[in-house]
């Protein structure tokens, strides 16, 4: 389609003067200046004035010659533009094999992403439920998708926590477990908020509390925040070795109040990195080490051995202004076979949990049948450390190492 | 649709709209070598967001708002802007190699230096309006969209299309007559982008029309 352009004579005329209009001066059709008619030379050109304006600067051009040289050179230029040579050029043989070849590499590579981290969110869901919610799992609560991370028969394979920890830290990477700690997942791991303090430096959580329950609402002594589930096996399993975290034990029917959190934006910054390294089991020692050189909170995730394949799963949390040197250092384990930054908006989910926390809090406080109770407080446990460890996460960085065997 | 009917339906596409988008690129960039990246580049964005196509009435007005916005995003972050056009380098097609040659102003040898001249500063111009005015002028003079066409290509309104439309052209003119004025050596074909206009280079005799591409990507 070629654009209709308007072919004009001139009359011949004098006397064109330039008058620059006021600001917010308001073209008058009938008696336009050399700059409002040149402002519509080009919808001239194009036959988009309308039959006044036209009129209106035929009127102008009548007695302008210097606009209508103007106008002559512009329509000698847009002319001359348009013949010139080879400016429609037909695509080059090739282009479309050369744009089907990248499609297919990137189908390819979305797929290899995909499943990477399809694993690696499998590997988190394990530790997630091995480090402190497996009373919650064994009671049948947790969501059917984390389970099936389990599943040998996954078609991603195995994933199995670091053996011997029970989803907790490598003992290569245990370089700040404390007391106190409360076997969450790694050395930095967030203790459980005190209600008794957070909650009174304007968190926004409040206590449940209610005078009808018996108003003996004890929170424990400083930490803990909800008790444990009990003192049954799956409570023991979630539970670290060493010095115990001091949770709460609080009698059979005490109401127990919400951890507080913040209202407020949380995000997750993260970097994602794919290592080959020749000794999978060197290079996760090494990457241990590397983390602890920055301060970083350091925790295998999980190993994976398919027969062909090898692979683990290392986090890292770091204060963001070490993240980009240790992401560095990291990279010298091997080969880099991936690099990605990612940027995890959280505050909504964040105050759908927290929503969901409060409410389990208080149907814990009012169930009346003690196994419902510890159910509902397993529940309310797991959700808890969920919120503390994303309120931490959303604080720091994540350096998230993917090595596989190369 | 599986992934193997989608990447077909693509290539229906591809084919079906290759020339008109590689067209487009070529006058975006100026050169051969810009233009096939640029072509490849607005075709796997468009086979990214396929779904979306599927809501655009006219594939044609989607691919040619891909590919300015490519075009105007890369010469964004490009700080130099080295194209040149070079139009009688051999261009390579599906029929094979064509060398394009000015088609003669008259048999009178001045004529023809004159018309070779006038071109060269028309292209150097256009080489170097700002790159919303490069795309404006490309998509209503060479692509020949309408002006509702060229605001959604743009993604800006009416309005804004009318009054840029109007700078750019004026732009082009007052460019090509100081060209003009300055001469064959005022500023050879090749000259980097932004390069001003009235400040030729002191002894420069470069290559004139036809000597190659020049002006490779930054």
């Amino acid at each position: 389609m070629a654009p209709v352009h308007k072919a004009r004579g001139w009359r011949p005329g004098d006397g064109g003067t330039v008058r620059r209009p006021a600001p917010g001066h308001k073209m008058q059709v009938a008696n336009m200046n050399c700059e409002e008619a040149r402002e519509l030379f080009s919808l001239h050109l194009d036959n988009y004035l309308g039959p006044p304006e036209e009129a209106g600067l035929a009127g102008h051009l009548e007695g302008c010659p210097r606009c209508r040289e103007e106008l002559a050179g512009l329509e000698a230029a847009l002319a001359g533009l348009r013949s010139l040579p080879g400016m429609n050029p037909a695509a080059p043989a090739g282009l479309v094999r050369e744009i089907m070849s990248r499609v297919e590499a990137l189908d390819g590579r979305r797929v290899r992403l995909a499943a990477w981290k399809r694993w690696a969110a499998a590997a988190a869901a394990v530790l997630a439920l091995a480090s402190g919610s497996l009373a919650y799992a064994a009671r049948g609560l947790a969501p059917h998708g984390w389970l099936a991370a389990l599943n040998p028969t996954s078609p991603l394979g195995q994933v199995v926590p670091w053996p011997g920890s029970s989803g907790r830290d490598h003992p290569a990477l245990n370089n700040k477990t404390g007391p106190g700690d409360p076997g969450q997942t790694g050395p930095r791991a967030v203790p459980p908020v005190d209600p008794g303090t957070e909650a009174r430096e304007g968190g926004e959580g409040t206590a449940p509390g209610r005078e009808g329950d018996g108003g003996k609402a004890q929170v424990g002594e400083g930490k803990g925040g909800i008790p444990s589930a009990g003192e049954g096996k799956s409570a023991g399993e979630a539970s670290p070795p060493g010095p115990a975290p001091s949770p709460t034990k609080v009698a059979s029917n005490e109401p127990v109040s919400p951890v507080a959190f913040m209202n407020k934006e949380r995000k997750i910054n993260s970097t994602f990195l794919k290592v080959a390294a020749g000794d999978l089991d060197r290079a996760v020692k090494q990457a241990a080490e590397i983390g602890a050189g920055f301060n970083a909170a350091c925790q295998v995730l999980a190993v994976q051995n398919t027969g062909t394949e090898q692979r683990a799963a290392v986090r890292f949390i770091v204060p963001s202004n070490a993240a980009p040197a240790l992401a560095d250092r990291l990279k010298q384990l091997g080969t880099v076979l991936d690099e990605r930054r990612e940027t995890e908006d959280i505050t909504a989910r964040f105050s759908a949990m927290l929503e969901q926390y409060r409410e389990t809090v208080a149907r814990a406080n009012s169930a009346r049948d003690e196994a419902e109770r510890q159910q509902l407080l397993s529940q309310a446990d797991f959700l808890e450390k969920q919120l503390a460890a994303w309120d931490k996460e959303a604080g720091e960085y994540i350096v998230f190492l993917w090595l596989e065997k190369s | 649709m599986n992934l193997g009917d989608k990447k077909r339906e693509f290539e229906k596409l591809v084919i079906a709209y290759q020339d008109r988008v590689y067209a487009l690129s070529y006058q975006l960039t100026g050169n051969h070598a810009d233009a096939q990246d640029l072509a490849q580049e607005v075709f796997v964005r468009a086979y990214l967001n396929l779904e979306k196509f599927r809501y655009e009435a006219d594939p044609g007005t989607w691919l040619h708002r891909i590919t300015v916005n490519v075009y105007l995003n890369s010469r964004r972050r490009s700080k130099k802007d080295n194209i040149a056009y070079s139009l009688d380098e051999p261009l390579e097609t599906e029929e094979g190699e064509v060398t394009r040659e000015l088609a003669a102003a008259g048999g009178d040898p001045q004529e023809l230096l004159d018309e070779k001249e006038r071109r060269r500063c028309l292209r150097q111009a256009l080489e170097e309006l700002a790159p919303e005015y490069r795309a404006v002028l490309v998509l209503r003079e060479f692509q020949g969209l309408s002006y509702d066409d060229i605001a959604r290509a743009l993604g800006c309104s009416l309005g804004t299309v009318k009054s840029r439309l109007n700078r750019a052209r004026q732009a082009l003119k007052e460019k090509v007559a100081l060209l003009e004025r300055e001469g064959p050596r005022g500023a050879p074909q090749g000259t980097a982008r932004g390069a001003p206009v009235g400040n030729p280079r002191e002894g420069y005799t470069g290559p004139q029309e036809g000597q190659g591409r020049v002006g490779a990507r930054t």
